[in-house]
């Protein structure tokens, strides 16, 4: 008898209505995104149909659509550019993962009382400006700079300014500014695997490193394939670097960018560029999103 | 250091095949709390032994010593000192209660995992593989991730990783807690047959009473880092030693009493403080022979207890008690007495619903003065 009552009461609760659909819940409205999408429209699609158009239509480009894209390609200069470019990223994202696992991994596993400071210091350099942090590489690897001085004083001899000025410090400033983004990648992903799980393999047998390899290596592929893709095509894409530690022997694509853009002005070439560039970061993502997918399948 | 006894070097590998363990005066501290107390356990070959207690009793950490190092102590697999040795060279296998399956692996490569690092090779790794996964009835499972499947099923899968290697020791640490109730109680006599099969040393982690009592060759009972009592279910069920335990595993009515003397049997007569009813008692722990006068725990399982209607102008026999509650509970019923003098109800467990009590009658207790054991408070 009580159960039928309740069973009144129930259907009353909900006149009408069978679902309730997520839109009775919604806070936000649609029409809220429009500011976000106006701005990204006439600042970001815009200008890049824009720099589409010119490249393909303008200067040399008016007779032969391709001709820049072509020139990019077959020229062994621009080869060489964008060979360097992909060269230059690749080192840095194998660079930067070698030094940015075990951090992460301290990070994720050992880290306690000092774990907020790590994070901080991670962090920190973010919100200063790269050209600042970069001038300060400068100052440090400058010829009579601290690593200079340093040496000195333990009576080791100077470092020849042509090491100092050149691919080295390119390296050394474009990794010092991706690292957070490794560790920051890759750290989550470890803290999600069950210490049972590293455990458990112990118990079976596995060493340390036979552990490391089998089992937390592949478990943290994920954070790995987003850490590297993110430092690539950010590595890809700067140019600060080089113009500043480079002293002209590292050019790189952005590099060249900047240069047809601020001195020979010739936007439709620079534009060819960048859409070279674009579509390298769209394979990347690509890449990454494959990858992600497949090491998801299992679950 | 006992003759005989070989001292190993951290990278031997133990041979594998069922062993006793040992384990004597190991403790271990975490910071400043001491998490167990110097602690002797010898499990025989074959055997499975439950660690039974609360959360914080110590149990995991002994099973994680098993599998790690102590503070002090020794630990010994048969008659081998394994203390200094590497867990990876223990010769182990553990359950855990997260299953702690490699994610990224299939069945067929997660069972395999600890013969490839022991270097099995090939057809006979293959073959290995194949019969545990028959013997856990998950043959046709082989190609799934563990992502795939039920927590019994990948309960299962984590019990054949264990197994195939042929350990020398089993360790369970709350291997069936993350399963709901059918399957936990199906799983408790797999386990235990397969365990039994196989004869493989165990050692279960839990505090799940009726699991400890369902699974076990013997129980031992821990209370704040140290080993209250072992001994076989039956043993620990019906001669507790002490309150903890005897509350601990199930429910008992607890008297207070007052000791007077042994009776011609060699039983504790004792006078309870309630009725003023004088009996006889055993003691819980059979070496102790409390002194007249002395204040006691009287403590008695509800199902030995018996009742009967009390009949007016009859002479009471044994505790006068009057009848609350009666419940059913399908293969028994519950009852609930009040008695004068005492705060907290007496309960009895009754097969049969006659007896012919009916809520608010007046009833007699009686139990048989074997079955009542003596604890000190």
């Amino acid at each position: 008898m009580s159960s039928a009552v309740q069973h009144t009461h129930a259907s009353v609760d909900r006149p009408g209505r069978k679902t309730r659909s997520r839109r009775d819940y919604a806070v936000a409205l649609p029409v809220w995104a429009a500011p976000a999408i106006a701005a990204l429209t006439l600042l970001f699609a815009v200008p890049l149909a824009h720099n589409a158009w010119q490249s393909l239509t303008k200067e040399e480009a008016t007779a032969d659509a391709f001709f820049y894209y072509r020139k990019i390609i077959s020229d062994p200069y621009y080869r060489g550019v964008l060979f360097e470019t992909l060269s230059v990223s690749f080192i840095v994202t194998v660079l930067c993962l070698l030094l940015s696992y075990p951090v992460a991994y301290y990070l994720a596993r050992h880290a306690r009382r000092s774990r907020s400071a790590i994070l901080f210091l991670l962090v920190a350099p973010l919100l200063t400006s790269v050209i600042m942090r970069t001038l300060g590489i400068r100052l440090i690897l400058a010829k009579q700079g601290l690593l200079n001085a340093l040496l000195d004083t333990v009576s080791l001899g100077p470092i020849p300014p042509s090491l100092l000025n050149g691919p080295f410090s390119v390296y050394v400033g474009i990794i010092h500014v991706l690292i957070p983004f490794m560790v920051l990648s890759i750290t989550p992903v470890i803290q999600r695997i069950e210490p049972a799980i590293e455990e458990s393999a112990v118990i079976l047998g596995a060493g340390a490193l036979r552990t490391f390899w089998h089992v937390t290596l592949p478990l943290s592929r994920e954070g790995i394939y987003t850490g590297c893709i993110l430092v690539f095509m950010m590595s890809n894409g700067s140019f600060i670097t080089q113009l500043m530690l480079g002293a002209g022997k590292v050019v790189t694509m952005p590099v060249l960018i900047f240069q047809q853009f601020n001195v020979t002005q010739d936007t439709a070439f620079a534009g060819a560029m960048g859409n070279m560039l674009l579509i390298m970061t769209i394979v990347c993502l690509a890449i990454q999103s494959l990858l992600i997918s497949r090491s998801r399948r299992p679950q | 250091m006992i003759a005989g006894i070989k001292t190993l070097s951290p990278k031997t590998v133990l041979r594998s095949g069922a062993l006793p363990v040992s384990i004597s005066g190991v403790s271990k501290q975490y910071g400043d709390t001491m998490a167990l107390q110097p602690l002797d356990l010898e499990v025989a070959a074959g055997e499975l032994v439950s660690l039974l207690g609360p959360s914080g009793c110590g149990k995991t950490t002994t099973l994680r010593i098993v599998a790690g190092s102590p503070d002090s102590g020794t630990i010994r697999f048969g008659t081998q000192d394994v203390t200094n040795v590497q867990p990876n060279r223990r010769g182990l296998g553990m359950v855990f209660q997260s299953y702690s399956l490699f994610p990224h692996m299939t069945v067929e490569e997660n069972v395999a995992f600890g013969l490839r690092m022991r270097g099995v090779e090939g057809a006979e790794r293959s073959r290995r593989v194949a019969q545990m996964l028959d013997i856990v009835h998950l043959a046709s499972f082989a190609k799934r991730f563990p992502a795939q499947m039920s927590g019994g099923q990948q309960q299962r899968v984590a019990l054949a990783r264990a197994l195939v290697t042929n350990p020398s020791v089993l360790l369970l640490d709350e291997p069936l807690a993350a399963l709901d109730k059918n399957l936990r109680e199906q799983m408790q006599f797999e386990i235990r047959d397969i365990q039994r099969r196989l004869g493989i040393t165990t050692l279960l982690v839990t505090h799940d009473q009726e699991e400890a009592l369902t699974m076990s060759d013997r129980v031992a009972v821990m209370c704040e880092g140290s080993l209250l009592q072992i001994g076989t279910p039956g043993s620990i069920y019906t001669r507790p030693r002490s309150r903890f335990v005897s509350a601990f595993l199930g429910t008992s009515n607890l008297f207070s009493v007052m000791t007077l003397g042994t009776d011609d049997r060699g039983r504790i007569v004792v006078r309870l403080d309630a009725s003023g009813l004088v009996t006889s008692a055993v003691p819980g722990d059979p070496a102790w022979t409390p002194s007249p006068g002395k204040a006691c725990v009287l403590a008695i399982r509800p199902e030995k207890l018996s009742f009967r209607r009390h009949e007016v102008g009859e002479s009471p026999q044994g505790m006068l008690a009057t009848m609350r509650q009666r419940v059913f509970r399908g293969s028994y019923e519950v009852c609930e007495f009040a008695v004068e003098g005492l705060k907290s109800p007496v309960v009895a467990y009754t097969p049969e619903s006659g007896a012919g009590a009916l809520e608010g009658d007046l009833v007699d207790l009686a139990w048989h003065e074997d079955n009542a054991v003596l604890l000190a408070d």
